[in-house]
């Protein structure tokens, strides 16, 4: 390697280092979200199923890298690999259009702007795999010097019928840059190359008539790419104009001669900086923070890893899902009752929220995970699974386990099968065999055991009224599930209905899931019984309490609290919290000492 | 010219022998038991035109097979427990063993001999099955889903092709194909979402069926032919489902109001009876007689509220004379089974080509069936007006839609026998008391592998007498135009 080429490795190695800190800071947890959404199988039919249809071999490939980004750090350099390899090709094809020195800025473009693409879910990863077939193709067309004019096109229709048939659309770009490029070089018969257009449009043609590809926007387009039935936006086609762009920039610096290299490489870097701007600027228009967030929680729960869910969701709740995935962890944690008020809370959805929609949530699937509340899970979670095309593996594993949980054995081993197939998961799937067809080891097996006395013996649909009504049935059928138990706490809690709270505890305290009472509930206990022992009996009748009601309410007096788990300290906290509400009845900010009690949360949040 | 016919197949069948390596193989050990096999082909009745019914032996040791029939015996070897049988030899095994039973030994090594179990017999009928099946693949939720179609499949290989497939539409729901007298030539299925339509294949033409101008008429949902080709019966649903938390069914799929309708394609009128469509009642699965003069449909007591009183939702099996003429119902409905007497409710009804015998499900309440572990095949025989469950082609899991072939000698039906979740068809043989016998599992190169591996259910096997020949590029393009 000279000198030049050595400073052209090593500049180009500094910018993707700092591309890839880019990428890893902006992009790192949607790239895991891509890998939970496909199972990439090690499995015969699985490959010729992919490879039988057009663009098949760029699917493969893309769902192979893909399998891989489980690790976000290592999605990242996978990503930057393929668009470093992207970009070494167009260095490739754009030097031989000499002067190389000035071009060398443009050879980056058609990578960043692919990169750019990353952002948007919806776009297909084999694109960049496609991308990645065409710019190699494109090389190697770039060097068939030896060959006449004739060979040339004979290769080169080639290239383009076995382009389509690996990577789809994206022909349609190779073609017509090819021609483009035969057309700067001034190479011989180069309007002979128009052949190439024509049969990627041809190809495509055949594919839409046959049925293979659904319009012929699918089949010349990005589009082809894109997720069906979305609207595809259009700064997804800014990856397939740079590629002519820099050509046709580097065909016209080619054309001033050798004796203004400066002039170039000016022209050059100005074309380099704009397009940059428009990379910035489109990025801050298409990013979405709040949407990165949601999948680095999502990571984060794939992984169980709950304390740095708690830490980076709880350092972001202006959006429920930080909130809906900051309570999960809590819970996880078994701290969910006892530190609600640590947070900022925002009434029963802060816990769990439910859409009208049927879209898939994983959110959703885990959180009824946790509550214990099996079937709804496995509704939400085979729903999201099957949604997404190629089966969304934590979703499967959920799915799996709830059935191991149900003792559908069969189907159960079906989803084994399946996950054994991939490389990821397949030791955590055969791990799940020893609980085939054993119903003694499932019982005795933590997660599964408790599943499965979580299923109610009541028969009742799920979802049906609000999520409170599941956790019921789930706790009379299994009192000592400590999770679905704070779930039912904190709703109860976080729906100030200190009645209700007041009941569960009647019913639960000691149990196995309530051996100790949590602080915000003595709280509310206390309130509870403060509330009922303050209240004259004619203002409580005529404000809708039952006289019945009001009884019970009054049979709550500090020696209940205290027999149901309220501390001493709870109560004496109580009672200079009543004193310091006295002085300041409407002054939140008076109270402040007192924010994290869940009679701040009764008097001053709105829900 | 018969002798020659016959020496030419016995010479073929020893050349298959020969071509296969097989050698004179000695059971030096019986095992007194029966073989795990998969699928469970022990004693089927299968038609002669079936596509070969491969199967695995569920052990680990190395095995073989021995078919005897009437042109003696021949062997062949397991591969991985997969018995595997040449396309030419088994089109020759049921040319010649036609109305007689092939028997089958599954032998596996013992030491340096061989060990057979108890050997099992095949069946072959000489009424062949259509050659066509058509189905549609989703995933068992029938909320979510990506990718879906309907497919066809040849019964006399393995040969599957998509019919439609929901990439070309945006992933949308297609459901409901539904064939006139089995024939591919007179067609249609539902599209919903956003290309929505019934899409009507007739005439070798592809068009969307125009929208019913009667405004009291629904949405068109589970579709049935005349056999004139010019109406089709529908029931229009409102459907719902909801969760169980912890029931084995699941899932309750139930309508809060339906109705039946006849449609006329030629001047695309609806008609309807105060019988088939009326507020009080739920009506549904509509089904015409073969000759045209009689609707067959469910119907229930409307029911409030939904789903709290899920389980008082029980439909009886009607019968209404039609005219095709006048296209006007009778003014009366015969009861063929009366729900509320006898405690079970009725879907998919359906009649013997040949007019004698009607199949249904019944199960316990509701009307979608395959979410009802207890779902049973039942007939009626026409002619006695007797009941009677197929008991030969139930099992403990559900059994739910089905369809007769057009010599009314097999059914089609959705099982979910294999694994309790992922519908799979079987074909039974029908005898001429309208006894159903054992049924077996569509046939399939390798079937363990293929059915572990289908993450989709077969819904609504069809049967048809030969293969739909439209382009899925037409039918797009219909779908996708605005009308």
């Amino acid at each position: 390697m000279d000198k030049k080429n050595i400073l052209f490795f090593l500049i180009a190695a500094a910018l993707f280092l700092l591309f890839g800190y880019f990428l890893r800071e902006t992009l790192q947890y949607a790239l895991f979200w891509r890998e939970q959404q496909q199972l990439f199988l090690f499995d015969w039919p699985y490959l010729v199923e992919n490879l039988s249809r057009p663009g098949g071999l760029s699917i493969l490939a893309g769902g192979f890298w893909v399998q891989f980004f489980y690790l976000p750090a290592l999605a990242v350099f996978l990503t930057l690999v393929l668009l470093a390899v992207v970009t070494l090709c167009m260095w490739l094809v754009v030097r031989t259009m000499r002067p190389a020195l000035p071009v060398y800025p443009l050879s980056f473009l058609p990578a960043l702007f692919l990169s750019l693409s990353l952002f948007d879910i919806c776009f297909r990863y084999e694109a960049v795999t496609a991308y990645l077939f065409a710019a190699l193709a494109f090389y190697v067309y770039s060097r068939l010097e030896r060959f006449d004019w004739k060979g040339r096109l004979l290769a080169g229709g080639l290239f383009v019928l076995a382009l389509f048939y690996v990577a789809g659309p994206v022909t349609v770009l190779f073609a017509g840059s090819v021609l483009l490029y035969d057309i700067l070089m001034r190479r011989e018969h180069a309007l002979c190359s128009l052949l190439y257009p024509f049969l990627a449009l041809l190809a495509g043609y055949i594919a839409v008539r046959e049925g293979a590809i659904a319009t012929c926007m699918h089949a010349y387009t990005p589009l082809g790419y894109y997720e069906m039935g979305e609207t595809m936006p259009f700064f997804h086609y800014l990856s397939w104009f740079m590629l002519p762009l820099c050509l046709l920039v580097a065909g016209s610096l080619r054309g001033q001669g050798s004796g203004k290299h400066r002039l170039q490489a000016v022209v050059s870097l100005a074309f380099f900086a704009s397009a940059l701007f428009l990379f910035w600027n489109k990025y801050r228009e298409i990013r979405n923070p709040d949407l990165h967030d949601s999948y680095r929680y999502e990571y984060y729960a794939v992984n169980e890893e709950w304390g740095k869910l708690a830490d980076v969701a709880s350092a972001n709740l202006h959006t429920g899902t930080a909130l809906n995935y900051l309570n999960l962890a809590l819970a996880q944690q078994g701290v969910l009752a006892e530190r609600l008020f640590f947070y900022p809370q925002y009434g029963p959805n802060s816990l769990v929220f439910l859409p009208r929609d049927k879209a898939p949530d994983v959110k959703l699937a885990r959180i009824l995970f946790a509550m214990g509340n099996m079937a709804a899970a496995q509704n939400v979670a085979f729903n999201t699974c099957f949604t997404t095309g190629g089966y969304n593996p934590s979703m499967l594993k959920m799915i799996l386990q709830i059935d191991l949980m149900r003792g559908a054995y069969p189907v159960a081993r079906k989803y084994i099968g399946l996950l054994e197939k991939s490389l990821h998961y397949a030791g955590w799937a055969t791990a799940q065999r020893k609980f085939l067809f054993d119903d003694q080891a499932v019982e005795a097996d933590p997660l599964l055991g408790t599943g499965r006395r979580d299923f109610p013996r009541e028969e009742a649909f799920v979802l049906s009224a609000s999520p409170m009504d599941d956790l019921y049935k789930v706790l009379a059928t299994n009192p000592a599930d400590g999770k679905a138990m704070q779930y039912a706490l904190s709703y109860l809690l976080l729906a100030k209905d200190f009645n209700h709270v007041q009941a569960l505890i009647e019913q639960y305290y000691g149990a196995p899931g309530l051996k100790t009472l949590p602080l915000p509930a003595q709280e509310a206990l206390l309130f509870y019984s403060d509330y009922y022992h303050t209240m004259d009996e004619n203002y409580a009748l005529q404000h809708g309490i039952t006289q019945e009601q009001f009884r019970l309410g009054q049979t709550v007096d500090l020696d209940y609290c205290k027999a149901h788990g309220v501390s001493q300290e709870t109560i004496d906290r109580f009672q200079r919290f009543k004193e310091a509400y006295g002085k300041n009845r409407q002054s939140p900010q008076a109270l402040v000492a007192y924010r994290h009690t869940f009679w701040y949360y009764l008097l001053f949040t709105q829900i | 010219m018969k002798n020659s016919c016959r020496f030419i197949s016995v010479l073929s069948l020893m050349l298959c022998c020969l071509a296969c390596g097989k050698t004179e193989l000695r059971i030096s050990e019986e095992l007194g038991e029966a073989p795990l096999i998969f699928p469970d082909y022990r004693d089927v009745t299968i038609p002669c035109n079936i596509a070969p019914l491969n199967f695995s032996y569920k052990g680990d040791e190395a095995c073989c097979l021995l078919v005897e029939g009437v042109d003696g015996e021949i062997r062949i070897d397991g591969s991985e427990g997969l018995f595997s049988f040449p396309a030419s030899l088994w089109k020759k095994l049921m040319e010649r063993n036609k109305g007689k039973a092939l028997k089958l030994t599954v032998a596996i090594r013992s030491g340096n001999g061989w060990a057979g179990y108890e050997p099992f017999r095949l069946h072959v009928a000489p009424e062949p099955i259509d050659p066509y099946l058509s189905y549609r693949l989703i995933p068992p939720g029938y909320e979510g889903w990506k990718k879906m179609g309907i497919y066809q499949r040849n019964l006399e290989n393995y040969e599957q092709t998509a019919l439609y497939e929901n990439k070309l539409t945006d992933g949308n729901c297609v459901n409901c194909h539904a064939y006139c007298d089995r024939d591919p030539g007179r067609m249609l299925f539902h599209a919903r979402a956003g290309h929505a339509g019934t899409v009507l294949l007739r005439d070798r033409t592809v068009e969307k069926l125009p929208a019913v101008a009667d405004p009291s008429v629904g949405t068109l949902v589970y579709p049935y032919w005349h056999p004139s080709g010019r109406y089709v019966a529908f029931s229009t649903n409102k459907t719902l489902q909801s969760f169980f938390n912890s029931h084995p069914n699941r899932v309750e799929v139930y309508d809060t109001a339906s109705d039946v309708v006849v449609y006329d394609l030629l001047t695309h009128r609806t008609a309807y009876s105060p019988l088939t469509k009326s507020a009080d009642s739920f009506e549904t699965f509509p089904a015409f007689s073969p000759d045209g003069k009689q609707l067959y449909f469910c119907s229930a007591r409307a029911v409030d509220p939904l789903p709290q009183k899920y389980k008082d939702v029980k439909y009886s099996l009607f019968r209404i004379a039609f005219d095709p003429e006048g296209m006007a119902f009778g003014n009366r409905v015969d009861t063929l089974y009366n729900a509320p007497m006898e405690g079970k409710s009725v879907s998919f009804p359906r009649i013997s080509p040949d007019g004698r015998f009607l199949a249904f499900t019944l199960h316990g309440f509701g009307n979608f069936s395959i979410w009802h572990k207890d779902a049973d095949l039942y007939m009626a025989d026409l002619q006695t007006g007797g009941i009677y469950p197929l008991s030969e082609a139930n099992s403990d899991d559900v059994e739910s839609y089905h369809s007769w072939s057009g010599n009314s000698r097999w059914i089609v039906f959705s099982s979910r026998r294999i694994d309790g979740l992922y519908t799979r068809p079987f074909i039974a043989y029908i005898d001429e008391a309208g006894q159903a016998h054992k049924p077996f599992l569509l046939p399939q190169k390798n079937p363990a592998d293929y059915y572990t591996r289908l993450m989709y259910s077969y819904n609504i096997p069809e049967l048809m007498m030969k293969k739909v020949n439209v382009s899925k590029h037409e039918i797009m393009n219909v779908l996708r135009s605005s009308f």
